[in-house]
């Protein structure tokens, strides 16, 4: 394989903590904490975790918008911070969409104008030709062409989301955040999104960062998948092998709690439990991450960090950070979980 | 067919439904301006029993409950039917007389419970406050049934918990504490409003069967108001769907899941992507977008996005008819006798 589309290397991002009126820094938060991983061009890369796991800070230290405290992050064979000093060539490669599209459109300028407006910015077509880009544009994602005379408020939830992505095309970048974008959808809706993306990714070999809590819709979109717990990667690799067997307890706690539309399984099938504790950024633990909320805890998952690795038998690129994750009790518990949840 | 619209869900056993919806409507402003948001609502829960009301965002499952509380906002009225409580109207009594049914005979917990809490005041105060208001009861008693509250949700460290500012618990703490607030005075109906849907999915699946247990154990009914079919599956003994407005089927939920009848149902269940499903198979999202009930749709509200819609369907208003006897009243032209071959169609596609 080639290089990879997308690169993060040893990721950091930090937040100062300021009080007082003097804003004296008092501590920070560790929102993202020392995680690397790779995205193939053309293809989407699922980011899971629980809310305040670090997965927006993830992917908007991709777009430049976060700051990197350590670390380094490569785009397309290019590093981040050339990119962001040369003016506009961040935009061109990398963009990126929000779950709310309705605070990130403006309210007062109609659909077209929006569009619009994007172009012109970068310089891509103006005036007449741009008008006809934005009939192609909402060409692109399904939208009929009268909606460009509309404001925001006068669009439904899915078309909004349409319109931001849109937005994000009329740029054609290579790559794409998606940070919840089909989240605040009905389930009727989210399946006109999800498709969209899918033919728009096969027609134009786009990379996807695909950034979600909901571990059904990764299963549907991604090759490959990272699962975050308090800023770190838990575990990660090709999504078959995950799916097929979870190594790390959190990824197997995430699996058994999705609800399952059917009655009959979703009654009797066994859970991995987590007890409430979420980490707090504020303190991170040394040792494991998860060992608050882990059945299987011990001493060395107190002192020790567990680092990523894989295990025999499963795909080398699938790894996890559990010090317990090769013991037959823990990989028994996991499978049966696992088979709950995918039976 | 009035008696199947009256009583859709199963015939009344001897000590009836705690609570019945019959006929209800809600509507917002007047004359020419009015818009009809639910039509026709009949619904019903026994005593210990859940109920589970799923349909699309803005198909009328808040506002149908709203009105069933007396809540409506300014410009909402209820156009049409009966809210029994024990056979009790509750519709046309003023606020001053809805008090004391509101938490303590009927609580909710609404969508929008989470951001509504008083951010300026601790938790043990904001539940104590009614005990103490409503409930007559002492300082130091409300106190102590706080804190048997909160350790009965599940709160760790409850009576320290008391003195915590809203902020200074996690989502599915907060959650945690207005569940105990809602069951403070031992409803007979409690009403959640998509209480999990602003949660991660661990912490979804605890408060779920949080719900789940106290319902059983303090013997409640449950009305679960949700868009996600995952979160009925796994509590409602019965369901209702909605769509704009109307109730389009009622069934035993492993009913429901293994045999919809209604074409919206079956649509709903088919769009949803399922975990044991693999990647390249693509979703089936049900076309276009409900009717926004300013401009509502002729005959059967659901015919533009309905893959067996005939003409009847475009000019008629299906009613909802129990044609089997089998407790499973379905809104919808095509007969439901032949829905085995509806439902044949339907998987070839
Ligand atoms: N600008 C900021 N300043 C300070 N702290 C921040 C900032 N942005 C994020 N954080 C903190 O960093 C942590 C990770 O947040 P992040 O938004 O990345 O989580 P997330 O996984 O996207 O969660 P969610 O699912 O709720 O969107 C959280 O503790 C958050 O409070
Ligand atoms: N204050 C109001 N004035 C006018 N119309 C309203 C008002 N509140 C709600 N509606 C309309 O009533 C309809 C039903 O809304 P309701 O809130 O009951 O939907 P819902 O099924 O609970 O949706 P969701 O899943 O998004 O919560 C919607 O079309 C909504 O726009
Ligand atoms: S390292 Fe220890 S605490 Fe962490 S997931 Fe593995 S067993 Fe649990
Ligand atoms: S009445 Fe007609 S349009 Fe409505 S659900 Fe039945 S078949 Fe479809
Ligand atoms: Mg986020
Ligand atoms: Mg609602």
């Amino acid at each position: 394989m080639n290089t990879p589309a997308i690169q993060l290397k040893n990721v950091s991002v930090r937040f100062p903590i300021r009080t007082g009126i003097l804003r004296r820094v008092v501590g920070e938060v560790h929102a993202v904490d020392d995680i690397s991983f790779e995205i193939n061009e053309g293809e989407t890369l699922g980011l899971v975790g629980e809310s305040g796991s670090g997965k927006s800070t993830t992917g908007r230290a991709l777009m430049g918008l976060a700051p990197l405290t350590a670390g380094s992050v490569a785009c397309f064979g290019r590093d981040l911070k050339q990119l962001k000093l040369a003016s506009g060539a961040l935009p061109r490669i990398s963009q990126i969409v929000f779950q709310d599209p309705y605070a990130s459109l403006n309210p007062r300028m109609t659909i077209g104008e929006t569009l619009q407006e994007v172009l012109e910015v970068h310089g891509l077509a103006k005036g007449r030709d741009a008008k006809q880009r934005v009939d192609m544009l909402l060409d692109d994602v399904g939208l009929r062409r009268d909606l460009a005379e509309r404001h925001p408020h006068a669009l439904s939830g899915g078309q909004r989301q349409r319109v931001a992505i849109a937005r994000a095309l009329a740029i054609e970048p290579k790559f794409i955040v998606l940070d919840e974008v089909v989240s605040a959808l009905d389930v009727s809706i989210q399946g006109q999104i999800v498709n969209l993306l899918q033919d728009l990714q096969r027609d134009r070999k786009l990379t996807y960062l695909f950034i979600t809590h909901d571990l059904s819709i990764v299963r549907h979109v991604s090759h490959s998948l990272v699962v975050m717990y308090g800023g770190q990667v838990m575990e990660k690799g090709p999504r078959k092998s995950i799916f097929a067997a979870p190594l790390h307890p959190y990824t197997s706690a995430l699996l058994s709690a999705v609800p399952v539309p059917d009655p009959k399984i979703e009654r009797m099938r066994p859970r991995i439990d987590v007890r409430s504790e979420p980490p707090n950024p504020l303190a991170p633990l040394t040792g494991c991450r998860f060992q608050k909320s882990c059945l299987f805890a011990s001493e060395i998952c107190r002192s020790e960090r567990p680092q990523l690795q894989s295990i025999e038998g499963h795909d080398p690129q699938h790894l996890a950070a559990c010090h317990h994750m090769r013991e037959p009790r823990v990989r028994e518990a996991l499978s049966r979980a696992a088979r709950g949840a995918l039976s | 067919m009035i008696l199947a619209q009256s009583s859709p869900l199963r015939p009344i056993s001897a000590n009836g439904p705690v609570l019945e919806l019959k006929n209800l409507g809600v509507a917002y402003g007047r004359g020419a301006a009015s818009v009809q948001v639910v039509h026709d609502v009949s619904l019903a829960v026994e005593r210990g029993e859940a109920l589970g009301i799923v349909g699309e965002s803005g198909c009328g499952k808040s506002q149908t409950m709203l009105a069933a509380l007396g809540l409506l906002p300014r410009g909402g009225r209820i156009t049409s039917g009966q809210v029994l409580l024990e056979g009790q109207d509750l519709v046309g009594r003023s606020p001053r007389q809805m008090r004391p049914v509101r938490g303590r005979e009927i609580a909710l917990i609404s969508q929008d419970a989470l951001t509504s809490l008083n951010p300026a005041m601790t938790i043990g105060k904001q539940m104590a406050e009614p005990m103490i208001h409503y409930g007559g009861m002492s300082r130091s008693a409300a106190r102590q049934r706080c804190t048997e509250l909160l350790d009965l949700v599940g709160i760790p460290g409850a009576a320290a918990r008391l003195a915590s500012y809203p902020h200074e618990l996690s989502g599915g703490m907060r959650q945690r504490a207005l569940i105990a607030m809602a069951i403070s005075a031992n409803p007979k109906v409690l009403i959640a409003d998509e209480p999990t849907t602003a949660l991660d999915v661990t912490t979804q699946s605890q408060i779920l069967r949080l719900i789940d247990s106290l319902r059983k154990e303090l013997g409640m009914a449950l009305i679960l108001i949700t868009h996600d079919l995952g979160v009925v599956a796994g509590v409602a003994d019965r369901v209702a769907v909605l769509y704009a407005g109307r109730v389009v089927e009622t069934a035993e939920t492993e009913t429901l899941f293994a045999a919809p009848r209604h074409p919206y149902t079956k649509a709903l269940l088919d769009s949803i992507a399922r975990i044991e499903d693999d990647v390249a198979e693509r979703l089936n999202p049900i076309p276009g977008l409900p009717p926004d009930p300013r401009n509502p749709v002729s005959g059967c509200a659901f015919h533009p996005r309905c893959e067996y819609s005939r003409e009847i369907c475009r000019n008629a208003l299906p009613i909802l008819e129990d044609g089997t006897g089998a407790q499973h009243p379905v809104r919808c032209h095509v007969d439901p006798f032949v829905s085995s071959s509806l439902r044949a169609v339907g998987g070839a596609r």
